[in-house]
């Protein structure tokens, strides 16, 4: 299934701001980095669509008061309530029951792009551990990264660099995935991940530079 | 008999004095706690809950909300306009607050 989030000018100079910032200076920029990428509408009902800009809006929320708060410690309610938890199970449930043939078309590209393929497989598999995983837990965080684009897109040029960075946050997020929430919060407020901020890194300077060609276009 | 008289007039006004005295410097020492107890702002009740943070984590606080510049963040540097007690951080919320709505009117032109 084709995901897609489209960025405003406007959206993509917050987002490349405050994830330069956050590499710097907040360790949950992982976090915020998915909450800010997530896709908002896919090729399938109308009603994944809403699900996906819900859960989107949710996360974006609680981690842009995440990143300006600057907690010396996190815990449960600050990634997540019952709410978040119960529309990410719902959209997860919704993604998994949709077959080939509902692919819907996707509105033409209007700006800065960010696409990929979602695998439904891989988010039904998540279902049972997202609807028993304790609040807090890193499981939705795997969910979010699954549903995380591949390429940055403008019209015929596109960065891979957030393939990298999606597949390194699977990878670390799948070594948590045993761990008490406790653990995955103290490796979220330690922050040294140098792996992931170069990934990231990379990830900025492609909307750095998607943003330029939108500007001179 | 009126010695007596006297006396026991005596002990009850230096009773009185006492009293007085100690309840005096007991307000007083109440009054200079909260002299120098900083005012609390309300502005950061929405990211810090009630603890008022130090005007140096505020600062922080609204540079990073200068940052995201929208509805809400910008919303809350208005407040902190208002509300703000601390000059430098009355004035890096006006810088924030000034930097949000540059980006807002860049972006409102280029679309």
């Amino acid at each position: 299934m084709t995901s897609v989030l489209e960025l405003s000018p406007t959206r993509l100079a917050r987002c490349i701001r405050v994830l330069d910032r956050g590499l710097t200076a907040s360790p949950i920029v992982h976090l915020i980095a998915l909450s800010f990428l997530l896709p908002e509408s896919a090729g399938g009902s109308s009603r994944i669509c809403s699900l996906l800009a819900t859960c989107a809006r949710s996360r974006r929320k609680r981690c842009e008061r995440l990143f300006v708060r600057l907690p010396a410690t996190i815990g449960a309610d600050d990634l997540e309530s019952v709410e978040d938890r119960g529309a990410l199970v719902e959209l997860a449930d919704a993604i998994a029951r949709t077959g080939d043939a509902d692919e819907t078309r996707l509105a033409p590209q209007s700006g800065v792009r960010i696409a990929g393929e979602i695998a439904r497989d891989r988010v039904g598999a998540l279902l049972p551990e997202l609807e028993t995983a304790p609040l807090g837990s890193v499981i939705p965080w795997i969910l979010c990264s699954e549903l995380l684009g591949t390429a940055i897109v403008y019209r015929a040029s596109q960065s891979a660099s957030l393939q990298a960075y999606r597949g390194s946050l699977l990878e670390r997020f799948a070594s948590l995935s045993e761990q008490s929430p406790q653990i995955f919060w103290k490796a979220l407020a330690r922050g040294e991940e140098p792996l992931l901020r170069e990934r990231l890194g990379n990830v900025i300077d492609g909307l750095r530079g998607a943003a330029a060609l939108a500007a001179t276009a | 008999m009126p010695l007596f008289g006297i006396l026991a007039v005596v002990l009850l006004s230096a009773s009185v004095y006492l009293a007085t005295q100690l309840r005096r410097r007991g307000s007083t020492r109440e009054a200079v706690a909260v002299a120098l107890a900083p005012p609390a702002v309300r502005w950061t009740k929405e990211i810090a809950g009630d603890d008022t943070p130090t005007p140096q984590a505020r600062i922080a606080i609204v540079e990073r909300l200068g940052l995201l510049a929208n509805g809400w963040s910008v919303a809350l540097l208005e407040e902190a306009l208002d509300d703000e007690y601390d000059a430098a951080v009355r004035e890096a919320a006006w810088r924030a607050l000034l930097r949000a709505r540059a980006d807002e009117a860049t972006s409102s032109r280029s679309t």
